[in-house]
This record gives structure tokens, sequence and C-alpha cells, in this order.
């Protein structure tokens, strides 16, 4: 490495280490905000279920037989934390305010001589009603039919038949579990696959936006990189220099924010250690490894090529930020677009920039991607990266994009 | 040394700064900045481009530079062609012009040490010369303190002190002594003129006349970019009849432009 591109390099890192305010708002605001949003976030998801776990279900019952009655009181763990009245010859008119002003969760009519039919085998009916709109009234219904009418059910068909097995026919059972047939690894890459390498992208791109903007569009409104531009050093050297510092400085508030990820699973964990199982075990190889460090090179690099392309275009940060937001948008886009595409990528597919490295990380956290495929992601970002590297020394050997004033 | 010939610089105008120009009649699509310029600045010598505002002065030391392409003409510093190897060109000056800017976050010391280091000047020489220019600039008790926090005068001391460092034959200073007092302006041209003691190729512009009659060994008068005078101060005097620059200016602007606007 020559001396001139590792004094730019070793500046550029200076410039943005030794400001305080670039520091904090780079490093600690991401791993600080994602810990601190995601935290409260998932407290208030899980302090939600917990609550409408906790509730004390109200559910009005009419006409119940009273061999329902009877299955009831044999089963009181299903009538657990549920306030449960019983009246006769009512209809849902009367109810129906208060469930619809949630002070009554559900309310159940048996229809006519329900007991009766049963007996007879003729056809009888349960007819609910509450509030889906309300949390409380949905988890109701769904206990009462779900659990207590199906246990119910089951109950009157026991008594019905000597053997249920005569309607039941057959049972399914998954056994799945007990016999190994699951790569746990795989089922857990699948969870990893679908969110990791989106944020990967996502965060590298905004970690390199701020600081990339500030040095080109920056500097050329400032008038620093003319003098820079002055001395002996080759341009490509001067774009080179600036692209590999801020591919550092990219990745480490990419990391801050992954930690920030981080922090909340640990914050979680901490505060609720029985309710969060994240379900994930990892088995990723040294190899893995190496191509998800080569990926997110390779991404970081196309990243800051396209921002110090536009910022050398633009005549300030206030005209390379309009020029950041469409970009930053698609960016998002191709993040999102494999998010749901599990099955193995056609290798034509890696050598599309961009797109390329996200399917790579993808297919790490997937265990699919291959030692052809991972060179084609590296020689599609190879190419790109120099046809970046070569247009932004054009633009620093042009006047007019030097001197936009001139 | 630097040989300027038939250099000429013309810019295409945006549609944008066409429709800023008032006159219809008067708008054209390329602008002339400088045109058909000859000069030769000799080693050991001062030489000052003396003109208005908007003259092509500027222009002039940027195509010298090679910040500029020219569009017509050549432009030589040190027997090298700025165009087939600028890089070379920009190892042997030392250019300064307002605007070139350094970044208010680092010291001086640190604005002085990069800017060495992209010059390939060995460490302990850079830290001898850093010692001497700051000392002689008197930047030395500022030297760790942040460019922002410095004066406009102190940054245009340590500027001058980083275009330096690498100790350059040819010196192209653009406006030196502008925005500063009469004794940091006394500092610097006594400077330049220790340089030029030294052998070193010099040529400034500026449109402060005492400048550049105390300053400079040879002028070059340029009005609407091309060349309307040259010579020493003495010679230019004796053309025009004039005791004094500022008077001779004036005459040859006349006798340029047809009577005064």
């Amino acid at each position: 490495m020559s001396q001139a591109l590792k004094s730019i390099i070793a500046r550029e890192l200076k410039r943005i280490f030794t400001d305080r305010r670039i520091v904090i708002t780079l490093f600690l605001v991401p791993a600080l905000s994602i810990g601190i949003i995601y935290s409260v976030m998932g407290y208030l998801s899980m302090n939600f279920i917990k609550d409408v776990e906790a509730h004390v279900s109200t559910y009005v019952i009419s006409d119940a037989p009273e061999s329902f009655k009877v299955f009831l009181t044999q089963n009181p763990d299903l009538t657990e934390g549920v306030e449960l009245t019983y009246v006769s010859g009512e209809t849902v008119d009367t109810y129906a305010p208060s469930i619809k002003g949630g002070s009554l969760d559900m309310f159940a009519r048996f229809s006519d001589d329900f007991d009766t039919r049963i007996e007879s085998v003729e056809s009888a009916s349960v007819y609910t009603y509450y509030n889906y709109g309300e949390d409380y009234s949905e988890a109701s219904f769904h206990h009462f039919v779900n659990d207590v009418l199906d246990a119910y059910r089951n109950e009157i068909l026991t008594a019905r038949f000597e053997n249920p097995n005569a309607i039941m026919a057959f049972k399914v059972e998954d056994l799945s579990e007990t016999a190994e047939t699951v790569n746990e690894d795989k089922a857990s890459g699948k969870i990893l696959s679908t969110i990791i390498p989106m944020l990967i992208s996502i965060f590298l791109f905004a970690g390199a936006m701020s600081v990339v903007m500030d040095s080109i569009a920056g500097e050329k409104e400032r008038g620093t990189l003319a003098t820079l531009l002055v001395t002996p050093v080759k341009r490509e050297a001067i774009a080179i220099g600036k692209m590999i510092s801020h591919g550092i400085i990219a990745t480490l508030s990419a990391l801050s924010s992954i930690a920030g990820m981080l922090l909340t699973l640990g914050i979680l964990m901490l505060f609720m250690p029985n309710e969060l199982d994240i379900g994930v075990s990892l088995g990723y190889s040294a190899l893995d490894i190496v191509y998800l460090i080569g990926l997110v090179i390779m991404l970081v690099g196309i990243y800051v090529g396209i921002i110090s392309l536009l910022s050398a275009l633009s005549k300030n940060v206030k005209e390379a930020g309009t020029y950041m937001t469409p970009v930053y948008m698609f960016i998002m886009v191709v993040s999102f677009l494999n998010m749901y595409a599990f099955n193995a990528e056609p290798i034509w597919k890696y050598a599309i920039p961009i797109y390329g490295q996200i399917v790579g990380l993808k297919e790490i956290f997937m265990y699919q991607i291959t030692p052809v495929k991972f060179f084609v992601a590296f020689a599609n970002a190879a190419v790109t990266w120099t046809v970046l590297v070569l247009w932004i020394r054009n633009l620093f050997n042009n006047e007019k994009v030097i001197f936009t004033s001139s | 040394m630097i040989e300027v010939s038939k250099l000429k610089k013309s810019y295409k105008l945006s549609k944008k700064q066409l429709a800023m120009i008032a006159d219809r009649h008067a708008r054209q699509k390329v602008k002339i900045a400088v045109n058909d310029l000859s000069f030769t600045v000799r080693p050991g010598t001062i030489f000052g481009l003396l003109g208005p505002n908007g003259a092509g002065k500027t222009t002039t030391l940027r195509c010298i530079s090679t910040l500029l392409k020219p569009t017509d003409g050549t432009v030589r510093v040190m027997g090298i062609d700025a165009e087939e190897a600028p890089e070379k060109v920009r190892a042997s000056i030392a250019f300064l012009t307002n605007d070139l800017k350094l970044d208010k976050h680092f010291t001086p010391l640190d604005t002085l040490r990069f800017f060495a280091d992209l010059h390939r000047v060995p460490k302990a020489v850079t830290e001898e010369r850093a010692c001497a220019l700051f000392d002689y600039f008197d930047i030395t008790p500022f030297k760790d303190k942040k460019i922002g926090e410095l004066s406009q005068g102190m940054m245009q001391k340590v500027a001058i002190a980083v275009s330096l460092i690498h100790d350059p034959p040819v010196i192209i200073f653009d406006e030196p002594t502008n925005g500063l007092d009469i004794i940091t302006a006394r500092k610097v041209t006594d400077y330049l003129k220790m340089l030029r003691d030294q052998g070193k190729t010099i040529i400034i512009s500026t449109h402060i006349m005492t400048v550049a009659e105390k300053l400079c060994d040879e002028i070059a008068v340029i009005l609407n970019g091309s060349l309307a005078a040259s010579g020493t101060v003495a010679s230019l005097l004796e053309q025009t009849g004039q005791k004094d620059l500022d008077d001779a200016f004036f005459e040859i602007y006349q006798a340029q432009n047809g009577g005064v606007s």
C-alpha cells in the first residue's frame, strides 16, 4: 500500500474517531436506539400477551343444558380464570352492549332442547357472540370454542360411540422431533436468513451514507477536497483511500446496530428468561464465517462506491442528500426482495451487484452457499468496485465537478 | 521556471448561467476566461499577475497548477508539460488560493504532517520544516489548536505554511495577502522575497497595486483574459509615462477599454 494511501486512510479514520459528535451519532446512537426501541417494543408485546393471559374472562351462557354444566363441574381446569354466568331464555340483545363496551367478553346460547336433540342424534347448535375488535373478547371466544366446546363435543362423542375411534377413523401424529428428522441448524438458519441479510444490508448503507456524503460532498463544499487534489497524489489513490476508510466506518456502524439488536435480546432475556426462547442454534463453520465477512466487505465496498459517486457529482451535502433518498429506498427494496425465498438461488443471481451479495448472505444462513457462488459474487463486486473507482477518479479529474462554482 | 504559451481557457455556460446575463444579445454559450496568454517566469523572480476581479488571474494560476485543463496552448512547469504529467507538476509547486481550504477539524501540526506525507517528505525533515515555518509565521503557540478555532489571518498563515512544507521550487500564490493585517501581510511578502533570493520561481496574482509594486520583479497586466502589458515596474511606468503603478495600470486599462466605464 502506498504511503499516500495509508496517510489518507489514517486521516479519514482520525477525522471520524476524534469527532465526539460523529462517534456518538455513528456508533453509539444506533446501538442504543435500536437496543432501547426494540427492548421497549418486545417488553410491551410480551406484557400484552401476559396481560391477555392474566385477564379473567367473563362469559354469559344462556340455556346451557344440564350435561354441559355437569361436564364443566367435572373439568374445573377448563373454566380456570373464567367468570361464568348461566342465564335462561335470554338472547344476545340484552348483552350486546356489554360485549361491545368491553365489560363482557362473550355470550353463548345453546339451542332449545339441546340435551334431548343430542340424545336423539339430531342437529344441535351453540350460538356464540363476541367482539373481534377486542383482544380479551377474542381470546375468550377462542378458548371457549377450541378448548371448552371441543372437549365437551368429544365427551358427547365418546358417550355416543363406545369406541370413539369409530368416528375418528385415524389420528395424525407428528413425531419429527423424536425421530431426529429435523435439521435444527437449517431450521434456525431459516429464521436468521429472513431477517439478518436484510438488516446487514440496510445498516451498512445507513452507516456509510452520512460519513461518505460529508467526506466527499462536504469536502467539496468546504473547499478541502481541492486542497487534496493539488498534491501529487493520484486521484485514484484519493478515491480508494476515502472508500476504504469509509468502508471500515460503515462496517463498524453496522456492527453497532447489530450490537443494539443483541443488546435487545440480552435485555429481554434478563427480564423475561422464561418467555423468551428464540430457538436458534448455530452450526456455522469457519468457512461460513469467511464467506460472511467476504460478502459484507463486498457489499460495503459497493455501497460506499455508489454513495461516493453521487457525492462527487453533488455540489454540496444537501444536494447529495436528495440523491441519496431514492437510492436508499432502492437498497431497501433489494434487501427485502429475497426475504421469503428459501430455495437455493441459481448462480446467475450472484452476478447481479448488491442482489448477489445479499443472496449470498442469505444462503450462508441457509447452509446453501457454495465456493462457486461466492466467487461469482466476489467477481461481480470486484468489477462493480473497479468501475466505481475509475468513475470517481474521472470525476476528481473533472474541473466542472471539482469547481462547481466555476 | 514556468512557461505559459498561448494559453486559452474557455467555459461552456449552462442554461442557468446564460439566463443570468441580463442583456439577451450579449448571451454567448462560451465564456473565454483566458485568451492567448503567454509569459515566462524565471527562477529567482517574483512574477505578478495584475488585473481587476474576473480578469482571468485565478484561472491562469489554476491552469498552471493543473487543476484546470487549458482549452488551448501549453503550460510547462520546471520543463514538465502540465497536461502530460500533472502529478509531477503538482509535486514541484506550492499552490495557495482562497478556494482551497484546510479541514478545520485538525490542528496545524496534524495538517502539516499530513500534507508532508502526501508529498513524501521524510519525517525528520517534516518536523524540522514545520518548526521553522511555524516559528516564522508565529503559528507555534497555536500549532495544537484546531484550525477552526483560529482567526482568519492565522488560518491563512497556516495555509501558506502547509503549501510550502515540501519546499517546492515553484510557488503559485493567488492573492496571498488577502485578508491579512498589515504586519502579517508584510511577513508573507518578506518570506516570498526570501524564497526568491533562494532561487525559487514565484508567481502571484493581486489586484493591490502596492503589493505588486513592492514585491514583483515582473508584472503582467491582464484585462479580460488577455495580456494588456508586461515588464518590470519601471518599464511599465516608462511605457505609460506615469509615476506610480496605480496610474500606470489605469492608463493601460483605459487604453484597452477605450475610456473609463
